[in-house]
């Protein structure tokens, strides 16, 4: 425990020195602004930095990078909240409850307590790192691709029997987004799949595209379908900028809870922040006592997400620090720069390299500080923006989601598929389903099917494997608990039914 | 740089031609666009790298541009761009081995015009460092004596990882089962855990793994010892004689573009590339530079789809 104090203060005196203060504020506000725009990902533009990073020494450029990536999650929920555009995959969640809570005049808080809840988690998560890191790198060995399965049909499980309104209609929206995630090049024949020939479906269809369409454009046709276009999107009067004493209540165990599934997420490949806020909504939605609030603004339906996306992004940084393997997209592109800078990443890094390692964990604590600072004097100007009569507002949002998705990839066929979600979405709404178990199935689908395909190969065909490992068995009994916990009550209506039925 | 002096440039380089190209002497009359796959993927890091010091010796900006993930999405959008030299590509072998392996919609040889191959970086056969071999003959022998036990683990299907080893499978002959992951990454997680036993991987990764004990370099893909990893055999002088492979990435303009161009673009990247401090930023990402003329590349575009070419059809590959 001293080493740790002695390792922190270390690392707390190379984080505030004044250049590296520096660039960790350049980090964190260039990623609540690329946050805020919709589209323009952290990916992107740590890829442009990234040449302009060569000339610092290596603390400060990862300084500055990280506070890029993590500071884009807080800002991220903005647009989420405001307009019902996700800005990021991983704040699609925070649309369900974030943006009819901004409708309800309530934005403030629901930009305060995303706030909050990313800060709290961020700052769990960061002593989580430097006190578990290397414990939690060896875990993630022990996840391999039978455990992934399992824990990807417990997931999908807990969507179907989670969602709102009717279950079959949720267990069809699930299976429609596995099937848009099937679209592409199969990763183990390199065979094209659902592409019918088009170059540009041939890496699949984006989480970001079909998010901004279903959620972001359906709306946009949603409001102009109404009979008369609303004046502004608020429907209430603004009540206050910061949360209540009673939110703040409501919204602390949500906020511990999805700390705890984000930071498990984080170091595991492939789970990223869109699986950590879904699985945190899931899990805060079967434990209110009011399920039919969520949806309807349910300030828990923020902070949990929230909480959860950004625990995730720092403890991402686990298996990049402590092994040299790359969780995500952007963690390679860190690992690159670190490259660059001549730091072989691996287990040495934590030793060889102190002074980076634990510079970049205090400069974390520092950024998501800055962020907080950063963020809740800016709820003010936000909650403006949704005051803006509609006529104005609509027209910037759908240029802006244009010039967003377009710089995704740079490839104009994505505007395109977002249209194209954008339309099927307002036909779905109009038949009652709703998105999250769409984009669930989306996220979870290709994992899956890999994963599946992957353990049965290793052995060999056989499909015992799923249940003679205890990880993964342990997963196998939860799904079957909860299924069982859902249908005994359909079980025994049936059968009253069926009862009575008799008697008659 | 004095815009005096880049005119002076095109005039020198105008005046060795043929007249009536006037394209040639136009280049470059505007901003130049490399295209990559995703960002932070080696063409994109590599891109990047001489994207400063072309810029400098062209006179315009160098702009990098993003397409897509991997597969044959950047490639297009070169193959069918304006052959003016304002528009070009940085990728690796896939442009010429892609083809071979699914249908394109270009052809590797009229619709893309090799201008240079910047780097070639071997891959290291690293095992767990639990499974009882020391030597390519070791893991040759264990899987001729126990077919169908071993596997490895490999990212995209048709990139480095995959064809490398499906490479060895057949000059070895030997069977080992591929377990396919969405990238390199997620393979050496799996490595690391004991989910498959083996892999070819970039000389980092080994290197990072080999140094904590993780795992075990048996051999490095290229014909002689690399010099971006010192100390390990060739696989060609043990066990697989002959064996050779490399991510290779080239500089590409599309087809058709004036020769001339071309040669103005190569002298150029082939200066940057040879700047000390871009030969030690591309070593310590595992890659040795090149810089060969167009021609050199062209020959070994050749001659590496002619060996690719067995190698699919030797693995059934094409037949999907």
């Amino acid at each position: 425990m001293d080493g740790l104090l002695a390792n922190l203060m270390f690392g707390f005196s190379i984080a505030l020195t004044p250049e590296n203060l520096m660039y960790c504020f350049i980090g964190v506000f260039l990623g609540t602004l690329i946050g805020v725009l919709p589209g323009v990902g952290s990916l992107a533009t740590i890829a442009m930095l990234l040449p302009l990073t060569f000339a610092l020494p290596p603390v400060s450029a990862l300084i500055m990078l990280a506070g890029i990536y993590y500071g884009s999650d807080y800002g991220g929920s903005t647009t989420s909240i405001l307009v019902n555009l996700p800005g990021e995959g991983s704040s699609v969640v925070t649309c369900i409850d974030g943006h009819p809570m901004a409708r309800q005049g309530r934005a403030g808080p629901a930009l305060a307590i995303a706030a909050t809840g990313s800060f709290f988690a961020g700052c769990v998560c960061t002593l989580l790192i430097a006190i578990l890191g290397p414990m939690l790198s060896r875990v993630a060995l022990l996840i391999n691709s039978p455990e992934y399965f399992s824990l990807m049909l417990l997931a999908l499980t807990c969507a179907a029997v989670v969602g709102s309104g009717s279950v079959i209609k949720s267990i069809a929206m699930v299976n429609l987004g596995l099937l848009i995630g099937v679209v592409g090049i199969d990763l183990n024949s390199g065979m094209e799949r659902y592409t019918f020939g088009l170059l540009s479906l041939a890496d699949g269809v984006g989480i970001a595209v079909v998010a901004m369409g279903v959620f972001g454009l359906t709306e946009i046709i949603k409001n102009l379908g109404d009979d008369e276009i609303p004046p502004s999107l608020l429907q209430k009067k603004i009540t206050g900028l910061m949360p209540r004493l009673d939110d703040l209540k409501q919204a602390f165990g949500p906020i511990l809870r999805g700390t705890a599934i984000g930071g498990i997420f984080g170091p595991l490949p492939g789970l990223g922040g869109t699986a950590s806020s879904f699985a945190s909504y899931m899990v805060e939605k079967r434990l209110a006592k009011d399920p039919s609030r969520f949806g309807n603004g349910a300030i828990e339906g923020v902070a949990g997400p929230e909480a959860a996306n950004n625990a995730n992004a720092q403890t991402t940084f686990i298996p990049m620090l402590t092994l040299g393997i790359p969780a995500s997209g952007t963690m390679a592109l860190m690992l690159g720069a670190m490259i660059m800078q001549g730091v072989v990443p691996g287990p040495q890094v934590m030793t060889a390299h102190a002074d980076l390692f634990w510079g970049l964990i205090a400069s974390m604590w520092i950024g998501n500080l800055m962020l907080l600072v950063l963020n809740l004097p800016l709820i003010g100007i936000w909650v403006r923006l949704i005051q803006v009569p509609y006529r104005i507002l609509f027209p910037i949002i759908l240029s802006m989601m244009g010039i967003g998705i377009y710089s995704l990839n740079g490839n104009p066929a994505d505007v395109f598929i977002m249209a194209f979600f954008g339309f099927a979405g307002y036909v779905l709404v109009k038949c009652r389903c709703s998105f999250p178990p769409l984009i669930l199935g989306l996220v979870l689908g290709p994992m899956l099917e890999e994963n599946f395909r992957r353990s049965l190969i290793v052995s060999r065909g056989d499909p015992t494997v799923f249940f003679t490992r205890p990880i993964s068995l342990t997963f196998l009994i939860i799904t079957a608990v909860i299924l069982a916990m859902f249908l005994m009550p359909v079980l025994k209506s049936v059968r009253h039914r069926v009862a009575s039925a008799d008697e008659a | 740089m004095k815009p005096g002096f880049v005119a002076s440039l095109l005039f020198a380089v105008g005046i060795g031609v043929a007249p009536g190209i006037a394209a040639a002497q136009d280049f470059p009359s505007q901003p130049v666009h490399i295209i990559t796959a995703e960002a932070g993927a080696t063409n994109d890091l590599q891109a990047r790298a001489i994207a400063p010091g072309l810029s400098e010796l062209l006179g315009q900006p160098v702009v990098i541009e993003n397409r897509g993930g991997s597969g044959v999405i950047p490639i297009s959008a070169v193959a069918t761009a304006e052959p003016d030299g304002h528009t070009l590509l940085v990728f690796g072998g896939g442009v010429w081995q892609l083809p071979l392996m699914q249908s394109v919609s270009y052809d590797p040889v009229e619709d893309i015009a090799p201008i240079a191959m910047m780097t070639t970086a071997p891959v290291v056969l690293v095992v767990n460092a639990s499974l009882d071999v020391d030597s390519v003959e070791d893991l040759i022998a264990m899987a001729k004596a126990e077919p169908g036990v071993l596997s490895y683990g490999s990212g995209a299907t048709g990139g480095i990882t995959h064809l490398s080893a499906e490479l060895f499978k057949d000059m070895a002959e030997v069977d080992i089962e591929r377990v396919a992951y969405s990238g390199a990454a997620q393979a050496v997680t799996a490595l690391l855990s004991g989910e498959v036993q083996m892999a070819f991987v970039g000389v980092n990764t080994a290197r990072a793994h080999v140094e904590s004990g993780a795992l075990k370099a048996l051999g490095v893909s290229s014909t002689q010892p690399s010099s971006v990893y010192p100390g390990v055999p060739p696989i060609a002088e043990a066990g697989v004689p002959g064996y050779s492979a490399a991510t290779v990435q080239g500089i590409f303009a599309p087809g058709g573009t004036p020769k001339e161009v071309i040669d103005l673009l190569n002298a150029d990247i082939v200066e940057v590339l040879n700047r000390p401090e871009i030969k030690e930023q591309l070593a310590s990402s595992g890659a040795e530079v090149v810089g060969s003329t167009p021609e050199e590349f062209a020959a070994y575009i050749a001659a590496d789809t002619e060996n690719m070419r067995r190698v699919v059809e030797a693995t059934g590959l094409n037949n999907q």
